[in-house]
């Protein structure tokens, strides 16, 4: 729509401009502007009204329920409860910031090597497997992806657990299986069964669009191939890289199961505060003061990441 | 027992968690609970009274409600019994016998460092804390002066034995069973059901002396009808669970003990049935209403306090 003629118009010389073609091809223009801007609006509005009505409407009475003082003994605020900002100062503790950041770090670090594990299979997989071998591939991880999460927890809880069958080797290693380090080694191995295939299948996509002759462009320039894919291909990939990041995190630091089970309730992740909060002891108030933070922490994560991406992207 | 339910046709709903877990969801839809007829316990019994959910009981509606003890019956604030009970249960200490390295005669043995990652505590939600009153009381405080149990619960997480904190009892039962903790605090039936299923050797701390600081909660589970639901049906469908057959075969299964007076109790639950001294010796009833009201704070105690020594 910019590139056509209603950038050119203005630009005419006054008199062109009020000629009676010209007028009435400025009105056409304009017509057909605001029926694009019509059809737009009609397209999209089911969408925002689902939007509106399963996510804007709840989070606002999650909002309101969140400024309300909590009766102890009863089910979430009673009506007309009084106002208060207690739910919110409470996470103010460094013992709650501590929760938050121990969830958004064990969330980060599995992302992190979700990314670094996925991208090298994933380039493979896009660029040198055969065709039989890609449909193999994508069969196995969107396979992996319908698996049972509970499944996938027990079989790393039989295999990493304190009894599991990794546990002698685990001994004769020296390891403390009992410890607060190995236990949130584990909760990272319980994200990355989430995270690597989700971050690969993202990554096919990106390492498939890229075009494999600017990488051979610039080594016919002289750049090694570790320089060549260092400031060609992972800057071109940047979009999907981000993307199965943010992807990785959104499963890591909404996790539930895996910090329950795996962390031997010990590992305490936000989801768990937020669960607790609603279900055990029906402080809707507190949990969902929670919610709202987790949500606002959770978008400045991908404000931050967007403008990481927009630094970096050279598409 | 299947002639007489030959003309019932329940939808059971299973739900998961707690009792009061399921509560919330009733909240989100009243006046439509989409529940007739709720299982619950002493604890949840004061929240549904206090929300003013359930129907009266009456000899009317449910006449064998005539052989269960007055005792049992709980009343809202209207004064009116809310509860149909169906099993008395404890909540007791216990361990597995082939596990243990030593046999644990005191509660400061929970301490020691040959049960390092070996106990499973449950969290505040589970048995309303009635794990940390039993450390309250032997300490000298009980449910309304925790600070005791606070105190050693601290010392018992920086001792690194608690190896599993158990949100749920299915938690309790993977951890016992799989050998990953050898020593807990909860219901009298899931013990005899481990122990007759996985073939578990167990030792029940449920009579105790009273120097080891071991203590037993007796506590009733049972039905409750909820209001703007089937009512007539769910209480024809109550006192036909409490009748004498009724309640002794379901006790018997799920070895629990029955509740009607009539109803013979099974040999296999011999550790959670009292005579009036054992219960004045061993069991310790606490006051339900208060211990309702408490477990927000409990619960942000264990975060705030505990949780970050595990």
């Amino acid at each position: 729509m910019k590139s056509g003629g209603s950038q050119v118009l203005p630009h005419l010389p006054e008199a062109a401009a009020n000629a009676p073609i010209v007028k009435s091809a400025q009105k056409r223009i304009v017509g057909a502007r605001v029926r694009a801007v019509k059809s737009q609006v009609l397209l999209l509005l089911p969408a925002v009204a689902v939007f509106v009505l399963f996510l804007g409407l709840p989070m606002l009475t999650v909002l309101n329920e969140s400024f309300r003082t909590f009766e102890p003994g009863r089910i979430g605020s009673v009506e007309g409860a009084p106002l208060t900002i207690e739910n919110y100062a409470e996470l103010f503790l460094p013992v709650y910031m501590r929760y938050f950041s121990q969830t958004y770090f064990l969330a980060f670090c599995a992302s992190l090597i979700a990314v670094l594990i996925a991208f090298p299979i994933a380039y493979f997989i896009a660029r040198y497997a055969s065709s039989t071998m890609r449909k193999a591939a994508m069969t196995l991880l969107i396979g992996l992806t319908f698996l049972s999460a509970l499944v996938r927890v027990y079989a790393l809880q039989l295999a990493f657990g304190s009894v599991g069958i990794f546990a002698p080797i685990m001994s004769a290693l020296g390891v403390n299986m009992n410890g607060s380090l190995y236990i949130n080694c584990v909760i990272v191995v319980g994200l990355l069964h989430y995270s690597i295939p989700m971050s690969i299948l993202i990554l096919i996509g990106a390492v498939q669009q890229l075009n494999p002759r600017l990488t051979e462009a610039a080594q016919s320039l002289g750049a090694s191939a570790l320089s060549s894919h260092l400031t060609v291909t992972i800057p071109l990939c940047i979009r999907g890289l981000v993307s199965a990041f943010l992807v990785s995190m959104t499963l890591g630091i909404s996790a539930f199961i895996i910090p329950w089970i795996l962390g031997r309730g010990r590992v305490m992740f936000i989801s768990n505060l937020i669960y607790s909060r609603f279900s055990e002891i029906t402080n809707y108030p507190s949990g969902a003061a929670i919610s709202i933070v987790m949500m606002a922490l959770s978008l400045l994560l991908i404000f931050i990441m967007s403008r990481l991406f927009t630094l970096l992207d050279r598409t | 027992m299947r002639r007489g339910q030959a003309d019932t046709q329940i939808n059971w709903q299973l739900h998961a968690g707690g009792a009061v877990a399921i509560l919330p969801k009733f909240k989100a839809g009243w006046p439509k609970p989409g529940i007739d007829l709720l299982t619950g316990w002493d604890l949840s019994w004061q929240t549904i009274a206090r929300e003013g959910w359930a129907e009266p009981i009456t000899r009317e509606k449910v006449p064998n409600i005539a052989d269960i003890p007055q005792k049992l019956l709980v009343k809202d604030g209207a004064g009116n019994v809310i509860n149909i009970p169906r099993t008395i249960s404890a909540l007791i200490w216990w361990y597995r016998e082939d596990l243990v390295p030593f046999e644990i005669t005191k509660l400061e043995d929970l301490l020691d460092p040959r049960f390092k990652g070996k106990i499973c505590w449950p969290v505040p939600t589970l048995s309303s804390n009635l794990q940390a009153v039993t450390l309250a009381l032997h300490k000298g405080g009980d449910e309304r002066n925790m600070e005791p149990a606070w105190d050693f619960l601290k010392q018992l997480a920086r001792s690194g034995n608690i190896g599993r904190i158990a949100n749920a009892d299915t938690d309790i039962t993977t951890s016992i069973t799989s050998g990953e903790t050898c020593i807990t605090f909860g219901g009298g039936t899931g013990v005899a059901r481990l122990k007759r299923d996985f073939k578990i050797k167990t030792k029940h701390l449920s009579k105790m002396p009273a120097q080891s600081g071991f203590k037993t909660f007796v506590f009733h589970e049972g039905w409750c009808v909820l209001k703007n639901g089937r009512t007539d049906a769910a209480y024809k469908f109550a006192n036909f669970a409490i009748s004498p057959e009724s309640n002794e075969q379901f006790n018997r299964d799920i070895s629990g003990i029955p509740t009607n007076v009539k109803a013979k109790a099974p040999e296999d639950v011999n550790y959670m049935a009292f005579n009036n001294e054992e219960m004045e010796r061993h069991v310790y009833i606490p006051d339900w209403e208060h211990l309702s009201k408490q477990v927000n704070a409990w619960n942000k105690r264990w975060e705030q306090e505990i949780q970050p020594l595990l």
